[in-house]
């Protein structure tokens, strides 16, 4: 069955950011919210600036940087998911 | 009423009408609603938009709380929650990675070229077809260079200007025709393209006049010592093909052309092959 779309404005960034207790270091990297000291990661290892942050997806809290290369990375990982 | 199961527990979000078969959810920022969270449902389109007051919501735990909740079942329910832009990159890359044209090119990149490259060269492929429809490409090509340096900006124009089909894969291809082929003789000229893309001059926005010129000149002299005679210049933009056109008009760079220079231009986009 085909999932729902469920998108956000960019707007809410925190207020996603916040659900997931993530939060925005000095550097505007996205972190932990328990541990500032540890930056959340893309599945390919990634840090995420905060401005690049694309939302997130299932797979144990799958978190998205909306650049092309991650986005890329993404979709075939998706694909793989579906076969 | 049919909304997903999950979504039932919802107190602060009623809606009343059919929504069986519900497409999407989009959480939109409104801070005009007059509560925390509002929910208005479009029954044609099968979306529920979901209004949320950021600010009110700071007042309001119980409701800051619901939309919380309802960002985190989302994922778990539904697969994800997506940024609105980021979800149409999604569904255009996912289309564009199953287009056969693109398949065929990546994997003749991939039998060819050093692995490392392999992810700059598919997401370039991306950014020439999105530049090829007219769309702007200028926020991925920022991504590119965030990533992967000026290796990966460099990669991406000579890409865009038809250099790996032109240039680069028969380069490996005649040389791989030779029976004493090493990949490692490939690989040296290789990097000098995409280091140095002797052959090509990309004039950017923030290029400063001189050091456009500089470039075009050293690269004459890099290119005659290997006995080639033309240089292209390529260019995008209203003010930079003014920019390129007064600098190639400069007696300095006049004086090493032994012709006139072929000018190509179409619509904001020039290319330029002067001669020596």
């Amino acid at each position: 069955m085909m999932k729902m779309k469920i998108t956000y404005a960019k707007d809410l960034t925190s207020l996603v950011l916040d659900a997931f207790d993530k939060a925005v270091d000095d550097d505007h990297y996205l972190v932990e919210k328990k541990d500032r000291s540890q930056r959340v990661l893309t599945p390919d290892g990634n840090q995420i600036p905060v401005n690049m942050f694309g939302g997130v997806k299932k797979g144990s809290e799958l978190y998205v940087s909306n650049d092309i290369v991650s986005i890329m990375n993404l979709c075939r990982h998706l694909d793989e998911q579906e076969k | 009423m049919s909304l997903p199961k999950w979504f039932k527990d919802f107190s602060l979000i009623k809606v009343n009408i059919d929504l069986s078969g519900l497409k999407q959810i989009k959480l939109l920022s409104d801070n005009n609603i007059g509560s925390g969270v509002k929910a208005e449902a479009d029954e044609h389109s099968k979306t529920l938009v979901v209004k949320v007051d950021p600010e009110h919501l700071k007042n309001s735990s119980k409701e800051l709380e619901e939309v919380k909740k309802l960002i985190k079942l989302a994922v778990v329910n539904e697969g994800g929650i997506i940024e609105e832009d980021t979800e149409k990159l999604i569904e255009d890359v996912s289309t564009f990675q199953h287009d056969d044209e693109n398949v065929q090119l990546l994997q003749e990149v991939r039998a060819k070229l050093p692995a490392k490259d392999v992810p700059i060269w598919e997401a370039a492929f991306y950014i020439r077809r999105v530049y090829q429809q007219g769309g702007h490409i200028e926020g991925l090509k920022r991504n590119i260079k965030f990533r992967f340096g000026d290796r990966g900006g460099n990669i991406v124009n000579l890409c865009t200007a038809g250099y790996l089909e032109e240039i680069i894969l028969p380069i490996y291809n005649e040389l791989s025709s030779n029976p004493d082929f090493t990949i490692e003789e490939f690989s040296a000229q290789y990097e000098v393209i995409v280091t140095k893309y002797p052959f090509a001059v990309f004039v950017a926005q923030a290029s400063p006049d001189s050091a456009v010129l500089e470039e075009i000149k050293s690269k004459i002299e890099y290119n005659k010592a290997y006995g080639i005679s033309s240089l292209n210049i390529h260019t995008i933009g209203k003010d930079n093909k003014r920019k390129v056109l007064a600098i190639l008009d400069q007696a300095e760079i006049k004086q090493l052309f032994s012709r006139d220079p072929k000018i190509t231009s179409d619509g904001d986009v020039l290319q330029v092959i002067v001669y020596f």
